[in-house]
């Protein structure tokens, strides 16, 4: 009889599904079975029972694909994971703790430069609808103006309905004290328009909602525990207020309450408008500009709103100064990114500046992920054997790894651990050293610092998958004979990972120089070698003016003094905001005498300098070289302008430009009157600058002070040395110099840590070549041409990657500056020799190490 | 020391194992039940309960002879390992106390 057989096609299937596992049974008792139930139930039933069981047992088939024979110890143990990982870090603790030291300053320089970019991102987040607060600008030739004319916010008030609200706005620089104390502090006071408080969202906690009445402030509930202890004792209580020597007394009238930490503004003393209502008139000889600041309807189109405005204004007047320029309404997030438009009332950070340290956080991550790739991915074919023997003990690709997710997971662990308590420990320093505080609520710190935590964790794991995957699909008998270091593979991917490295510290060490030498640069343009020894005294000198240069001239340890109303430098150029028709925009108005040019070290450009005999006139000036772009027909030399007193001043010389403000600005203009011979003008005469030609400035400053108060016994001596006071309008530049160095070294530093990680892995998988070479006779210098012929192609690659690159970036960073430095090629070359040195003494540390070692020893160890 | 839960038709399978002497082969252990119960039972859900039991750790299991019945297919024969014995011990002497718990007057029905 003919044995019966199952379907064909089920019999192929099954055998499919089943070959080449250890569960070859199932098909012999399949078959089996079938036989027996051909014999009960016939062919048909037989059959059918047959089909429906080969279907039934593919759910087996998942598990006959395991490896059935699995060891009990290779599976999946998270503590024999643990264990197995601390002992590798262990064995491996040089390399290890390079990947955790580059990983922790990466990760403590991202964290913190990252704080300070978000912090910025949620300033003034408590203001409900912030979009509707506005500012309102000139722009003049192209160049934004901070406030308006006095009398424009309250006629565009009047006359255009989406503007809800209006306030002008003043702040100064004032000493504050309780009355009758002898401490104080410096605080700027606002001079505010009722509006403010709604504009700017302040809420009153005691009192009245706006200084009403005259001689009264409101102060915030910071202000009033600082002066007072509390709010409710502060109430109706008397503060002096003194601003240029000139003290007023103001009454207390109500508490605002703290504004919360993330407002980029502060209000700390508010006091009442100023009069405003005499320059108000849009016809008026004098121009006053100040700050104002809108609330505008929802959904108002700022652009469409601000260039309605010159037609507004033609009702009230047909100067062309103020109908033939461009307005524009500001919103605060704009002020905020953008220092030249903001006044010294909100906080601002350069957006360029920030958009700089969000790369340098960016690239100093990228560089530290990098270098763990790479040292991680060497770390990893190092240890092929122990793979291998994993591998024939019956460790899965899920057990392997899990082992290594397990070790980088420890790694990142501990980096992230040293840099949350790096973080900690750095930010009050750096807050401090740059000025600017975080201001984040509690809760919202601590969220971030989980966040943070949990998504670098997130990436340590993710950037070790490459690696762990390399480790894990690379076959057992590969790696037994341990070959698998020399995958093409994996050398190109380490390869072009460190060719990103090196192109990105070399674009931020040419990048930090470049910065640090223009910064030089600008320090060496404002001939400050020539101020090093002039000191500054300022007070209301006025009409004593001859016997305190009398007594003064009498010392030896003085050179030359020279009297004047204003000193350049950072907030001194008081009466700013001066201008008539004739000129394009307001400039600075300084009284001098004859030897102040001498002394600031400025040279006469065009014309000449005041007449020192009889020719002189009161009304001869002298204007800066910024000046003649300022004038609105024509050259200045020579012409006549209508200022204040009855003759029209004329301008017989221009002066070199005294380059103050910030690096990146320009230089404001300015007029240069005399003061010897103008009988209004003593009274303004409020510097004294004095040129030391000693070696013992501190001495010849005592004898200044003691001639000082025998002439002005009520007035305190305060002096400084005018380098120092230049330096001040530079220290935000100097400290993101510094801060930038400090990123560029740390970048270097990972770089470097991850070369030498690499050589060193290099020379040690190649111990043995370099034994037989040794053998064989090859000399130190063939050896290391030998191992570092691939990192210098790798060098030179960088460098043909990088160089025009940053050539490119830094030549258009320049052109923003007015007075800017080249790049040079030097630099280059250095950067080029810098890299070239840090390689040559690593490969020279290992080899010598390899050389040292007896050739037997390396070459028994198999 | 792990518990494992077993079920109703992996109790019937193990016992039929222990009633078969051990080594036994899934197409023997299926006569059985089939025998016993008065069920046909399919020779795939025998396999699959056998094999979750090893995986368990129930069972252990072994490769048989090659012969030449079933064109060199060998058998697999399997056997309860000390874990499955005790196991079972567990669950019959739970039914055992329970059954001995129960009172008199409702075992009165079951007689009648």
């Amino acid at each position: 009889m003919k044995q019966p057989t199952p379907p064909r096609l089920f019999q192929k299937l099954l055998s499919k599904m089943f070959s080449n596992s250890t569960m070859e049974e199932l098909e012999g008792d399949l078959l089996d079975d079938f036989q027996r139930n051909h014999v009960k139930y016939g062919s048909l039933r037989a059959k059918i029972y047959f089909m429906l069981d080969v279907v039934r047992l593919t759910r087996l088939v998942p598990r006959s694909r395991r490896t059935t024979q699995n060891s009990k110890t290779m599976n999946n143990l998270f503590l024999f994971n643990l264990k197995y990982s601390l002992r590798s870090i262990k064995k491996h603790r040089v390399y290890q703790s390079l990947n955790i030291a580059s990983l922790t300053l990466g990760f403590t320089c991202f964290s913190l430069i990252y704080l300070f970019v978000y912090d910025q991102h949620q300033k003034d987040s408590f203001l409900s609808n912030p979009e509707s607060i506005v500012g309102l600008n000139v722009i003049h030739e192209g160049k934004e103006g901070i406030g308006i004319h006095t009398g424009i916010p309250h006629l565009l008030k009047k006359d255009i309905p989406e503007i809800e609200k209006v306030s002008r706005m003043n702040s100064m620089i004032m000493e504050v004290s309780t009355t009758g104390s002898q401490e104080s502090f410096t605080e700027s006071v606002l001079s505010v328009e009722p509006d403010f408080m709604d504009i700017f969202q302040i809420e009153t906690v005691l009192g009245e909602r706006f200084p009403k009445e005259a001689g009264t402030v409101l102060i915030s509930e910071e202000m009033a525990i600082k002066l007072f202890t509390s709010a409710e004792e502060a109430m109706g209580k008397e503060i002096t207020l003194t601003f240029n020597n000139k003290p007023s007394k103001k009454h207390i009238a109500g508490i605002t309450r703290n504004l919360p930490v993330n407002s980029s503004y502060s209000a700390q003393i508010i006091g009442q408008p100023g009069n405003y209502q005499k320059h108000s008139d849009l016809n008026g000889m004098v121009t006053v500009s100040l700050a104002a600041f809108f609330k505008l309807m929802e959904g108002t189109d700022r652009t469409e709103l601000a260039n309605r405005i010159p037609e507004t204004l033609k009702a009230y007047t047909e100067r062309t100064s103020i109908l033939n320029t461009e307005y524009k309404f500001r919103t605060l997030e704009e002020i905020r990114k953008n220092p030249q438009i903001a006044h010294n009332f909100i906080q601002s950070v350069d957006a360029q500046t920030l958009l700089i340290f969000k790369i340098v956080g960016f690239v100093i991550l990228l560089l530290a992920i990098g270098n763990y790739v790479n040292l991680s991915t060497a770390l990893t074919l190092k240890r092929t054997q122990e793979v291998g023997i994993k591998h024939a003990m019956g460790a899965s690709r899920k057990n392997l790894m899990s082992q290594l997710l397990t070790e980088s997971f420890i790694v990142g662990g501990i980096s992230v651990l040293f840099s949350l308590l790096l973080v900690l420990a750095l930010l009050p320093t750096i807050e401090t050293y740059i000025g600017l505080e975080i201001g984040m609520e509690l809760q919202s710190r601590y969220w971030l610092i989980i966040i943070s935590i949990l998504s670098l964790m997130a990436l340590v794991i993710l950037t070790s998958l490459y690696p762990a995957i390399l480790f894990s699909t690379t076959k057992m008998s590969t790696f037994l004979k341990g070959k698998a270091s020399n995958s093409p593979k994996s050398q190109w991917v380490r390869s072009s990972l460190m060719v990103l490295q090196f192109a990105i510290s070399t674009f931020l060490i040419v990048g930090s120089f470049t910065f640090l030498k223009q910064l030089r640069f600008i320090n060496r343009s404002h001939n400050l070698n020539k101020l090093e020894n002039v000191i500054i005294v300022k007070g209301d000198i006025g009409n004593q003016k001859s016997i305190i240069a009398q007594k003064l001239n009498s010392l030896p340890e003085i050179d030359l003094i020279s009297f004047s109303s204003f000193i350049p430098g950072p907030a001194d150029n008081g009466v700013r905001g001066l201008g008539t028709s004739d000129f394009k925009s307001s400039f600075d108005l300084y009284i001098i005498d004859t030897q102040f040019l001498e002394i600031m070290g400025l040279r006469i450009t065009e014309g000449q300098d005041f007449f020192r005999d009889d020719r002189n006139k009161t009304h001869h000036v002298l204007v800066n070289q910024a000046m003649i772009e300022n004038i609105k027909e024509g050259h200045p030399l020579g012409q006549e302008y209508k200022l204040y007193g009855e003759v029209p001043s004329q301008v017989i010389g221009i002066v070199e430009d005294f380059p103050v403000g910030s690096i990146k600005s320009e230089i404001e203009p300015a007029m240069y009157m005399q003061a010897e011979v103008n009988e209004q003008l003593p009274n303004t005469i409020k510097k004294l600058a004095i040129r030391l030609n000693t070696n013992n400035p501190s001495e010849a400053i005592k004898k200044i002070e003691s001639a000082w108060l025998e002439v002005f016994p009520d007035q305190p001596f305060e002096a400084e040395f005018i380098d120092d006071r230049i330096a001040k309008v530079y220290t935000d530049e100097l400290k993101m110099g510094q801060l930038f160095g400090i990123f560029t070294g740390v970048a270097i530093l990972i770089s470097c840590l991850g070369l030498v990680g690499l050589l060193t892995y290099l020379i040690q998988t190649k111990m043995k070549e370099i034994g037989i070479r040794k053998v064989l006779g090859a000399s130190f210098s063939t050896l290391a041409r030998l191992l570092t012929l691939n990192i210098w192609k790798v060098l030179a690659l960088a460098s043909i990657i990088s160089f025009p690159l940053s050539y490119y970036f830094l030549e258009d960073w320049l052109t923003s500056f007015v007075y800017r430095t080249e790049i040079s090629a030097e630099l280059f070359v250095m950067t080029l020799a810098f890299f070239v040195l840090i390689v040559g003494i690593t490969v020279f540390w290992q080899i010598r190490n390899a050389v040292r070692v007896n050739p037997t020893e390396v070459l028994r160890n198999e | 020391m792990k518990r494992v839960g077993i079920g109703e038709f992996e109790e019937l399978v193990l016992l039929t194992i222990c009633v078969l002497e051990n080594d036994a082969y899934a197409l023997d252990i299926k006569d059985e039940v089939e025998n016993r119960t008065n069920r046909r039972m399919n020779i795939s859900a025998i396999h699959t309960t056998l094999y979750r039991m090893e995986d368990k750790g129930l069972l252990q299991s072994k490769l048989g002879e090659a012969s030449q019945v079933r064109g060199g297919k060998r058998k697999r024969l399997f056997s309860v390992t000390s874990f499955g014995l005790k196991s079972l011990a567990e669950v019959h002497e739970t039914r055992s106390r329970l059954w001995s718990d129960i009172p008199a007057n409702i075992l009165k029905s079951l007689h009648t």
